[in-house]
């Protein structure tokens, strides 16, 4: 992906329409309901184009704040020292992103210290309450020679230091927040890898006057933009483009500008204190490798002794580093809560305990359900949580139901990479660390241990309908038996009886005219999940057809995939000459999570037997095929 | 890369950059023609000019184009070069 890019929001795709159609519908008086369009919009993952474009909008419809406004508005002044003309667009869509209103005032090229020193200009009359101090490289080191020697190389450093701060109190004065933007290094150096010894030059001073700036800006209550680090990061030729300077004084590259509008968005986010506050963690294939009611405590990839298990282990490490920092961790995953937990306590590598985690959800309810749970719980709001998720799915499924919630993309799903894409996206943008966030961890651990299984349901079923799910069966055959005889032996969470197979077993069923077994693949618009569940069914000469296997990835729960399983399986019962459909649940110490399946299915469960098991029947003449958004399909 | 591909990635280019759909291009289109077509907006065509053909242009071969005649002969020419 091409840097400098806002890669942790999702891909705007139909943009250019969505923004059409947004502009047709703010041709009245915009409301809520416009702002709120708007605000999805500056989510997803816009270059400078169509950052521009957004603003256009924006900046018809809301020239004012939206009553009411859904936070405290923001006067902007941003002061320059070259071209910043292209720049408010980014920071008026970055505020945008947070549900801030953004008004900029933008200094005349160059006049910042005029500007702020006089009572009667139009900076005055503007009335800041954040001031963006933006000096370019050339201009903060025009006072030093290539030829100085090192006292008026410190001469020069300290003059421009001088300079800033008061700048920086004239702001204040003006009752404004200060933020200063690092100096982008962005000039040559002339000695090479011992740049700093040659007094002279500017390279080695915009080092020193980075590191100056901000033992300043701590001493006086300013906020660095750190674009600095973020260009090093990033490339500084993906910053600034040395022809575009000579062209238009543009120091920031008009390609890096959705960026730095987010930088400075965070910021004035961060001053209302409305940062992100919790991070949500994923289970399986997140904090390890592999899932754990399926892999077992010993099968999981963590820690030493695997490239993935390392870079499992390095998220836990990341996260462990933000909760010493005051953000609270929380746990959301689709499992069963005694395997999960078994994990946090048994794995002699995780890193993670669960005194770490403050509200922990495992359970088999959708993902948004249990995300309001979690900020009811710590009694924060869901703008205040960050998903970590390495499913598209469930990324989707939450971004859908509960947009404030953010939600970072992970590229490839590569967890090696989850800790960088959390940096990147600042959702955490702190301006202070203070004892008592480093206290809140304990705080909010204490008597959380467990969930209120209380909470409201978010839209599922219109989310499940978008999906555009498409359950393709068909019979078991040679071409493919492996990956058949793989599931049936690894599935342990959703499988009915546990019963294990081997390749001559399913070979003897694909010949047996009494018996037939399904398998079934799942595709929706993220693409195709693969075979994803099995069904074995044994035809007695009674009229009754058993159930003797049936088993599903625990990847497609919740999404009624179990429904339409079912269907397959009552018609081809039917077909077979069956009337009655019997099966048998068996508890295996891992398959809770089936226990109800039968009765929440329709069939009649029959007196438990002493191992907890039992056996249902269906009689298939009562059975309606559900009403679910999937479509059936048999396979070629 | 035909004409007609040149002249459809630079409509497509001219209406990302000035958010105006209804824009059409001729070879006598410039910065006198169109409104809004400042020096910011002459960065931004030509860094979406360079991002949509997968060229680069240089510093003298924009300051040298006159209207969008000329930047069409310098994709074209930029294009070949690619394929050469």
């Amino acid at each position: 992906m091409p840097k400098p890019s806002l890669a942790w929001l999702p891909q705007a795709g139909e943009f250019n329409m969505r923004l059409k159609h947004l502009q047709d519908a703010a041709a009245g008086i915009p409301g809520p309901e416009c702002w709120t369009a708007l605000v999805a919009l500056a989510r997803l993952r816009l270059d400078f184009l169509r950052t521009d474009r957004l603003d256009v909008v924006l900046q018809a419809a809301f020239q004012a704040p939206p009553q009411p406004s859904p936070s405290r508005q923001v006067r902007l002044a941003l002061l320059g020292s070259s071209t910043t003309a292209h720049l408010p667009a980014s920071i008026r869509v970055a505020g945008l992103r947070r549900n801030i209103h953004v008004s900029i005032h933008e200094g005349e090229y160059g006049q910042y210290l005029q500007e702020l020193g006089d009572v009667n200009s139009a900076l005055h009359r503007f009335g800041p309450d954040t001031v963006l101090l933006a000096l370019d490289a050339r201009h903060v080191t025009a006072g030093l020679a290539a030829g100085a020697d090192a006292a008026s190389a410190r001469q020069a450093l300290q003059a421009i230091v001088a300079t800033m701060r008061s700048c920086w109190r004239l702001a204040a004065d003006l009752g404004a927040q200060v933020i200063q933007q690092a100096i982008l290094p962005v000039l040559p150096g002339v000695a090479g890898n011992n740049e700093q010894r040659m007094a002279g030059s500017k390279a080695a001073m915009i080092v020193r006057l980075n590191a100056a700036l901000r033992e300043a800006a701590d001493a006086d209550g300013v906020q660095v933009l750190a674009i600095d680090e973020a260009a090093a990061r990033d490339g500084i030729g993906e910053w600034h483009d040395p022809a575009l300077w000579h062209r238009t004084r543009q120091e920031i590259s008009p390609v890096a500008t959705p960026v730095y509008g987010d930088l400075v968005g965070r910021l004035l986010a961060a001053l209302q204190g409305r940062s992100a506050k919790c991070l949500v963690l994923d289970l399986d294939n997140t904090l390890w490798g592999g899932v754990a009611g399926d892999d077992g405590i010993e099968g999981i990839e963590l820690g030493h002794g695997s490239a993935a298990g390392e870079a499992h282990l390095a998220v836990q490490c990341y996260a462990k580093a933000l909760a010493e920092r005051g953000v609270i961790l929380a746990v959301c995953s689709k499992n069963d809560e005694t395997v999960a937990r078994a994990v946090f306590d048994h794995h002699p590598e995780m890193l993670l305990r669960r005194s770490d985690i403050a509200a922990f959800v495992a359970n088999w309810d959708d993902k948004a359900t249990n995300l309001q749970r979690i900020a009811t719980t710590l009694n924060i709001g869901v703008d205040s949580l960050v998903l970590l998720d390495d499913s598209a799915f469930e990324r989707d499924l939450v971004r859908a139901a509960l947009p404030d919630v953010a939600v970072p993309e992970v590229p490839d799903d590569e967890p090696a990479l989850m800790p960088g894409v959390l940096a990147d996206a600042g959702y955490f943008e702190t301006v202070s660390v203070t004892a008592e966030d480093r206290a809140r961890v304990a705080q909010y651990s204490a008597d959380r241990a467990r969930i209120a299984e209380a909470g409201a349901a978010a839209d599922v079923p219109a989310y499940l309908a978008s999906l555009g799910m498409t359950l393709t069966w068909r019979r078991f055959e040679p071409v493919g038996l492996q990956r058949i005889v793989q599931l049936v032996n690894k599935t342990n969470q959703f499988n009915l009886t546990t019963r294990r197979t081997t390749t001559s077993g399913i070979q003897a069923l694909i010949d047996d005219p009494h018996a037939f077994g399904l398998q079934f693949r799942l595709a929706d618009r993220h693409g195709e999940c693969g075979i994803i569940a099995v069904a074995i069914c044994r035809l007695q000469g009674d009229g009754v057809a058993v159930v003797e296997n049936w088993l599903m990835s625990c990847r497609v729960l919740g999404r009624n995939v179990e429904q339409a399983t079912l269907a397959v399986i009552v018609a081809q019962a039917k077909a077979s000459g069956a009337q009655v459909l019997a099966g048998d649940y068996i508890p295996s110490g891992r398959n809770a999570m089936v226990s109800t399946l039968y009765g929440r299915l329709g069939f009649t469960v029959g007196t438990p037997a002493a191992d907890g098991g039992h056996r249902a029947m269906l009689d298939l003449r009562d059975f309606a095929v559900p009403d679910a958004a999937i479509a059936i399909v048999e396979g070629a | 890369m035909t004409d007609a591909d040149i002249q459809a990635g630079l409509t497509a280019v001219f209406h990302e950059v000035f958010g105006d759909d209804s824009l059409v291009l001729r070879p006598e289109t410039s910065a006198e023609t169109v409104s809004g077509w400042n020096s910011i907006r002459m960065v931004s065509i030509i860094l979406a000019t360079e991002q949509q053909f997968g060229i680069r242009l240089r510093s003298r071969e924009v300051d040298k184009l006159r209207n969008v005649g000329d930047l069409a002969g310098l994709v074209r020419i930029k294009t070949l070069a690619l394929q050469g």
